[in-house]
């Protein structure tokens, strides 16, 4: 047993002083340092400019550089119309088609926007860390298309999982009723089977 | 041969070995895979799960092993178990299916009442929400966070590997520990949040018997409910159900043994392995996973005290009135949650047997936590 000890002593110093050697002589040595390569980043890294970034960024990070407004791109050529801390709405003379594809074009970097596209406008939502909710497109202008920048706010927040709690109270309730429902017709039918059997 | 050639010839042969990329980051990732090492064999707490993730935690921080990452374009070993298998969400669907081909849905449906309690322990899933974004994670990463305290592990994974993949070696590690301390964690919350005279309530002994017939309905109404409320999650709900299918419906023995034995292993055993492989240095020793820990047990903390308040809220309407040592079953940490609510039922009321109505709750969460996953999916993914 104590020869174990010994050896398993001798096995880990030799260990220590291999990697103190190692990284002594790699000290020493001018070539270049490899970094541990990140296995993810084998994945994620490369990403060109046409593919969206992976994992969470700021939108500010990846749009192109313009105008913006907390980190969310502004196109160019519009008339602001209101600008209040928490909404911007601007005016442009172009058709929603083109307007939405500027905005697609501009987020295409950016992994967390997610288009609703709604009857009377598209709802460009924000699902990362950026400072901005959202931003919507009218499409009710004609030659003219109205863009709404909303700030991030708890609102929203708040609203959504209310009403997502109270959907798994809802889907649990539909489920009780079901099973209520189904027991009920299930026990009458097996007491009409044992009736009809003892008689 | 000139000094500095020796040391490039030296340098050339280190470099293929890992003692040079060897940092303070991998000793303390080594350390990690020892403590959950030890903890599964000294200490049996989850073998199953801890084991796997720790020897996979232990192994992949070794540097230079061709284990986790790519070899011209191709996964190398553990990359591929956890590309298609944890990415493409091929396990915690398997896994469902296996616990379904397991689960005994008999208390429930003699009390089905109790789903309730399931949905109310979903509480902490959106109360955490708020708190992880208040500390700077982005709105993805906060649902993923917030599943971690319905103590479903499987539901856990498939909603951070489709919201947050970067998150889940943490998220996985986290909701796996703190169901196996589900006895450390419930039992101050429920002492807390009861007086005593509601640990004496008294429940009935027997739930009434349910039928052949009505088991094999229920994962035909469950499975069809879930389908047209909650879409999103029927990948995991609908192997649940085929698998419970499988179970009650007492013609396939085969392929139900199979499934909630051999199956469940060989899965349990990929699982393990390839979340333990993924929790690599750079990316776990930083700021987002140490922090979901903390918010893990915050979560957990909540949603057991959901689960007790919504036994509280019913009480005021309900004739047989139901005792709150059983709410903290609504997380679904089965078999762990019920036994604790029995242990504690009993150490009050020497005649009052919580086990079956517990069991209930705990199947009930075990539908409301994919509920609520179904939420968060149809909301962000």
């Amino acid at each position: 047993m104590k020869k174990i000890k010994y050896y398993l002593i001798a096995i880990v110093t030799l260990l220590a002083l291999g990697v103190l050697g190692a990284n002594l002589i790699q000290a020493t040595s001018e070539g270049p340092k490899e970094a541990i390569t990140n296995p993810q980043g084998a994945q994620t890294g490369g990403a060109t400019s046409a593919e969206p970034v992976k994992g969470p960024v700021d939108s500010a990070d990846v749009i192109p550089k313009g105008p913006q407004w907390m980190g969310a791109p502004i196109m160019p050529g519009g008339t602001p119309l209101t600008g209040e801390p928490t909404r911007q709405n601007y005016e442009l003379n172009l058709p929603y088609a083109q307007v939405l594809a500027w905005y697609k074009e501009a987020l295409k970097r950016y992994p967390d926007a997610r288009y609703r596209d709604w009857k009377e406008e598209m709802y460009i939502e924000d699902q990362g860390g950026s400072k901005w909710h959202a931003i919507i497109i009218s499409k009710t202008g004609g030659p003219k298309t109205t863009v709404t920048l909303v700030k991030d706010n708890w609102t929203w927040i708040w609203a959504t999982l209310v009403i997502r709690f109270i959907g798994v109270f809802v889907v649990l309730l539909v489920l009780w009723m079901g099973l209520n429902i189904a027991g009920f017709f299930i026990q009458r039918l097996i007491k009409e089977e044992k009736t009809t059997a003892k008689a | 041969m000139s000094l500095n050639e020796l040391l490039d010839l030296l340098m050339g042969t280190l470099q293929t070995t890992g003692f040079i990329y060897v940092g303070w980051k991998v000793v303390v990732m080594w350390c990690i895979g020892l403590f959950f090492l030890y903890m599964a064999i000294v200490k049996e707490f989850e073998p199953n799960l801890l084991l796997p993730i720790g020897f996979g935690i232990f192994l992949v921080n070794f540097p230079n092993t061709p284990l986790f990452g790519y070899t011209e374009g191709h996964p190398q070993l553990l990359q591929f178990f956890y590309k298609y298998g944890i990415i493409w969400e091929v396990i915690p669907c398997l896994i469902f299916l296996g616990l379904g081909a397991m689960t005994d849905f008999g208390p429930l449906i003699a009390n089905p009442k109790m789903l309730l309690i399931g949905a109310g322990a979903q509480l902490g899933v959106f109360v955490t929400f708020t708190g992880t974004i208040l500390l700077g994670f982005t709105i993805k990463e906060a649902a993923s966070v917030g599943i971690i305290g319905g103590a479903d592990g499987p539901t856990t994974i498939y909603l951070t590997a489709r919201l947050a993949p970067h998150l889940l070696s943490a998220n996985t590690l986290a909701a796996y520990s703190y169901m196996a301390m589900v006895p450390l964690i419930q039992p101050p919350i429920m002492r807390w949040m009861t007086t005593d005279a509601e640990r004496k309530i008294q429940m009935k002994t027997t739930l009434r018997p349910v039928s052949k017939t009505e088991k094999i309905l229920y994962p035909l109404i469950c499975g069809g409910i879930i389908a047209l409320l909650v879409p999103a999650v029927m990948p995991l709900m609908g192997m649940f159900m085929f698998g419970n299918l499988m179970k009650e419906s007492g013609v396939v023995p085969r392929l139900t043994a199979t499934a909630g034995g051999p199956m469940m292993d060989v899965v349990t055993i990929f699982l393990g392995l390839s979340v333990g492989a993924s929790m690599v240095a750079e990316q776990f020793l930083s700021f987002k996973p140490l922090m979901v820990f903390g918010l893990g047990l915050f979560d957990f903390a909540v949603c057991t005290a959901g689960g007790i308040l919504t036994v509280k809220v019913m009480n005021l309407f309900v004739k047989d009135k139901i005792n709150p040592l059983i709410g903290n079953s609504g997380v679904s940490a089965i078999p762990m949650a019920p036994r604790v609510s029995q242990v504690w039922g009993l150490k009050y009321n020497k005649r009052n047997y919580l086990l079956m109505h517990a069991m209930g709750a705990c199947l009930g969460g075990s539908i409301g936590s994919p509920a609520a996953a179904g939420m968060l999916l149809a909301m962000f993914d």
